[in-house]
């Protein structure tokens, strides 16, 4: 016969309480208890992406390194499914801005963006914005052009910028940053004022 | 072993260690404040070997204690308190100059008895109050706290160890007692 949900909460309370004492022994139920339920849990909140287990042991190495704050007067699985929640919610945060750097970077290819085949009338307002977007930089400088191209082909990693050493592509990211800005403004006064 | 079952073998094995490391974290954290407290200890008049010998001997008593949890910790973060408050009164003493010199001894030994009865009173009533390892949690207190008070009646030679010893011993014993038959009784 299986355990009562409330039984198992009430038994890892006790153990929980044991190992936050200094009880050694309490460690294995504890463990026990803890690695499969933060493992659906953090499986659950990620939807199971690759990185799920990854995320679910640093949780549970938070929750046996911070063992000592537990509070018996609290359901250990409560504490635990907290801490685990805060570790989902750092690597959610990561995980976007990794996205947001790899696009700020130029790193998305064609490759990597979902296909769509071209209409007539979709590839005629791409020829158009093709002929916008070439006039606004023909009135940027030559280096904002430069590093525009190179992010629009990838070239990040080629040429002079490959070559240049560690702490070139977070360089190559702040002159992008600024010709992107740029290209805001210029195409702003040209387009915007035009209307 | 099967691979899942090596898998979870090294979670398992990562997992103690980060226990582990906790607790020797919060051991640590006692570690700086017996540190600390040495530290503080030496601007007194004592001699700075022996204060250095009482210090090492209290950082190393409180990151057992602590490391090893439970009523030993409650009971080394209780014996801190105590032997701080009872090494306030020499330390200050001390520090004023008022102990200074042959004339100043009656006095040294006057405060370090007092310190002593102060940590005593503060470890009886505490420890007595303890819900699991009472006898645990006295005895840690109690040689943490004697440690600790022994930083401020260094300068006041071994008699004034012995006084504060005594008079914490003989503060905290009836202490101890009355918390305890206190609780019993409600």
């Amino acid at each position: 016969m299986s355990a009562a949900p409330d039984e198992i909460g009430t038994d890892l309370d006790r153990t929980m309480a044991r190992l936050a004492g200094g009880d050694r022994a309490a460690f294995r139920p504890v463990f026990d208890a803890a690695w499969p339920a933060i493992r659906r849990f953090v499986g659950r909140a990620l939807g199971d992406a690759p990185d799920a287990d990854d995320v679910a042991q640093q949780a549970l190495m938070k929750i046996f390194s911070r063992a000592s704050e537990y509070d018996p007067a609290r359901p250990a699985l409560a504490w635990m499914i907290a801490i685990a929640s805060y570790e989902v919610r750092t690597f959610a945060k990561k995980r976007a801005r990794r996205r947001e750097v790899a696009l700020e970077g130029g790193a998305v290819t064609s490759a990597s963006l979902p296909v769509i085949a071209p209409t007539a009338e979709s590839a005629a307002v791409e020829r158009d914005l093709e002929a916008a977007l070439a006039d606004v930089l023909e009135t940027m400088r030559p280096g904002d052009r430069d590093t525009l191209r190179a992010a629009l082909n990838g070239g990040r990693h080629d040429g002079a910028e490959a070559s240049a050493g560690p702490g070139a592509g977070a360089t190559f990211r702040k002159r992008l940053e600024r010709a992107l800005a740029r290209l805001g403004v210029a195409w702003r006064a040209r387009h915007h004022d035009a209307d | 072993m099967t691979p899942t079952e090596h898998r979870l073998h090294a979670i398992e094995a990562r997992a103690r260690r980060a226990y582990e490391l906790g607790q020797l974290g919060v051991a640590l954290r006692l570690g700086l404040a017996a540190a600390a407290a040495t530290a503080f200890a030496m601007v007194g008049c004592g001699s700075p070997r022996g204060t250095l010998a009482i210090g090492g001997a209290l950082f190393a008593a409180v990151m057992v204690l602590g490391w090893l949890g439970g009523a030993s910790r409650r009971g080394a973060q209780l014996g801190l308190v105590a032997g701080l408050a009872a090494a306030a009164l020499p330390i200050a003493g001390g520090a004023s100059g008022l102990c200074l010199g042959a004339s100043g001894q009656p006095l040294a030994m006057a405060l370090c008895v007092a310190g002593g009865a102060i940590g005593g009173v503060l470890v009886g009533l505490r420890a007595a109050r303890a819900d699991a390892g009472r006898a645990v949690v006295l005895a840690s207190a109690g040689f943490v706290a004697l440690l600790a008070a022994s930083l401020g009646c260094l300068f006041a030679g071994l008699g004034g160890i012995a006084g504060m010893c005594a008079a914490m011993i003989v503060a905290g014993a009836p202490a101890v007692v009355v918390t305890a038959r206190k609780r019993g009784a409600s």
